[in-house]
């Protein structure tokens, strides 16, 4: 009786060992499929998106500090920054609530880029971007 | 009688997981106040946290839940449509504290005309934390999978259910936590396939599994606009399982589910009346029968068919179509999985955007809801059937033993 019971759980305990290890296999697939990084779990609850501070740094981190500086709130593009669509959809998410418009003469545009004649360099400050005022 | 118990303490802990979702998006419509919210997010935690640290069972589960909480925690929101459409939204509502922002129809690339069920539980979970960024809000787009989860205890046994779990972390894999909604829907669509089947089909119905079915039916329409087209397909489905059904004609069950869809009605009608359309329709059918007659077209959608989860599980459905002969299951989730797929093609094709492009961004992550859903129904009827299944093996293993013998005997004979 008892080396049946024994036989019984051994027979459950075989298919939760096997079941277990199923699982551990998927969370392994999974983990492999993402980039899972412990600074940025570290400061997961942390409201990053203002600071530099943050293991995620891009260039567009700069255009908050721009728009803060210079109390602007609504900015454009230039042209050529507008062929970086990527960018140019970063930009508007991380500055919401500030906005972008079209009619507003505050452009963001890449540091190298030639400035019009219409235009003056308001900060150029920042590693990657600058701000410029042009005039309709 | 301590099983039913626990059957039903887990029906009423999806109807409250459910309802914080749906009550949650109901208020930012009708009266919005952060308290609210918060309590309610509040109410969502205390049944989450009392399914996963007071009932002892399903211990697989709730390492499931724990581990891709944290998973999703560490990871950066890199999936285009997780930070430049669902997560825009959330920071759009978390900022101005209204759901109504989006029909200025402001930075129209998030596609404002898109349901905000999904959104508006991340932005109540950065109100409840009283801060926002582009991580822990994606809790919102993970949370809203933990009903299905949780429900599906009830329909399996233990071995099993631990079985179909590993099944869907193998086939939804990262979709659980990479901001994209694609997973959330496949889940939630399979699932009340697989429910109506249940309650419809297999009379198996009680008014909490219905209630449950409308509350899942309504967060699915209002989860992203392919969430309302499989909606029709679901009503379709209710219909034709009804239908099937020669003991029990309940009809009167289908009038109800029309009402889930009320509120993405109301959702349209706010869209339409702000003039604010979808991306994919703005050019009308000038392309599609352009496209419909170019040879490229076909070796573009064969080329995204070849994939490797989707025709594993489309010849696994297929195999046990021929062993469960004249099922109704099987053939109507093959229709419908294909159906939907027809559909989303049909779309693509209709699109402005680059047809190659369009597919190679979305056909993948489309793909997961025939897959997870032929999956689903199979596993269903292996289950339902299985101890058919293990006396047709058993028979077999008898044949064989039967055959073998026959063949050794004039051997044995002649030693």
């Amino acid at each position: 009786m008892i080396i049946k019971k024994l036989k019984k759980s051994y027979s459950k305990s075989k298919y939760i060992i096997i079941l277990y290890a199923l699982l551990f296999i998927a969370f392994k697939y999974i983990f492999n499929r993402n980039f899972f990084d412990v600074k940025i779990f570290i400061k997961s609850f942390e409201s990053f998106e203002t600071t530099e501070n943050f293991p995620i740094v891009n260039k567009y981190y700069e255009s908050f500090d721009l728009l803060k500086n210079n109390n602007i709130n609504f900015f454009n593009f230039t042209p050529d920054l507008s062929k970086d669509v990527y960018l140019i959809y970063k930009i508007i998410i991380l500055n919401y609530p500030k906005k972008f418009d079209k009619n507003s003469q505050y452009f963001f545009s890449f540091k190298n880029e030639e400035v019009n004649q219409n235009c003056l360099v308001v900060d150029n400050n920042k590693k990657h971007l600058k701000l410029i005022k042009c005039q309709n | 009688m301590s099983k039913l118990k626990s059957n039903n303490l887990i029906e009423y802990l999806v109807i409250i997981l459910s309802s914080c979702i749906l009550l949650n998006y109901f208020f930012y419509f009708l009266f919005f106040n952060i308290y609210l919210i918060k309590f309610i997010i509040f109410i969502f935690f205390t049944s989450l946290f009392y399914f996963m640290f007071i009932r002892p069972e399903n211990f697989y589960l709730k390492l499931t839940i724990v581990f891709l909480s944290l998973l999703l925690l560490g990871n950066p929101t890199d999936a285009w449509d997780g930070w430049a459409v669902w997560l825009f939204k959330a920071k759009r509502i978390y900022t101005d504290q209204s759901i109504y922002v989006f029909l200025d129809n402001y930075a129209p690339f998030s596609n404002n005309d898109h349901p905000l069920i999904v959104p508006a539980f991340c932005s109540s979970i950065a109100f409840f934390f009283g801060k926002y960024n582009e991580i822990f809000p994606k809790l919102g787009i993970f949370f809203l999978s933990v009903p299905i989860l949780v429900y599906s205890i009830n329909f399996f046994k233990q071995k099993w259910h631990f079985f179909f779990i590993c099944a869907s972390l193998y086939i939804i894999a990262n979709f659980f936590i990479n901001a994209y909604l694609d997973g959330l829907i496949a889940l939630y669509f399979s699932f009340i396939f697989f429910l109506v089947f249940n309650i419809f089909l297999d009379n198996k119905f009680t008014s909490l599994k219905f209630f449950n079915l409308f509350l899942f039916v309504t967060i699915l329409s209002l989860i992203k606009n392919e969430g309302i087209v499989l909606v029709f397909l679901i009503l379709m489905q209710v219909f034709l399982s009804i239908h099937f059904n020669k003991e029990n004609k309940k009809y009167e069950f289908l009038f109800y589910l029309c009402f889930s869809i009320v509120p993405i009605f109301f959702w349209k009608f706010l869209l339409y009346k702000n003039n604010i359309s979808n991306f994919h329709f703005n050019k009308g059918f000038d392309l599609f029968y352009d496209r419909l007659i170019n040879l490229g077209t076909y070796k573009i959608i064969f080329y995204y068919f070849i994939n490797f989860k989707f025709l594993l599980f489309f010849s696994i459905i297929i195999f046990i179509s021929f062993i469960f002969k004249n099922n109704k299951k099987i053939k109507l989730s093959l229709f419908f999985g294909l159906f939907y797929l027809l559909i989303v093609l049909i779309v693509n094709l209709i699109s402005p955007m680059d047809f190659y492009w369009g597919l190679s961004a979305s056909f993948k992550r489309i793909l997961i809801t025939p897959t997870y859903l032929f999956f689903v129904i199979s596993f269903y009827e292996i289950y339902l059937n299985r101890k058919k299944l293990l006396q047709l093996a058993y028979r077999l293993q008898i044949k064989k033993l039967h055959l073998s013998s026959k063949r050794r005997s004039p051997r044995d004979t002649k030693a």
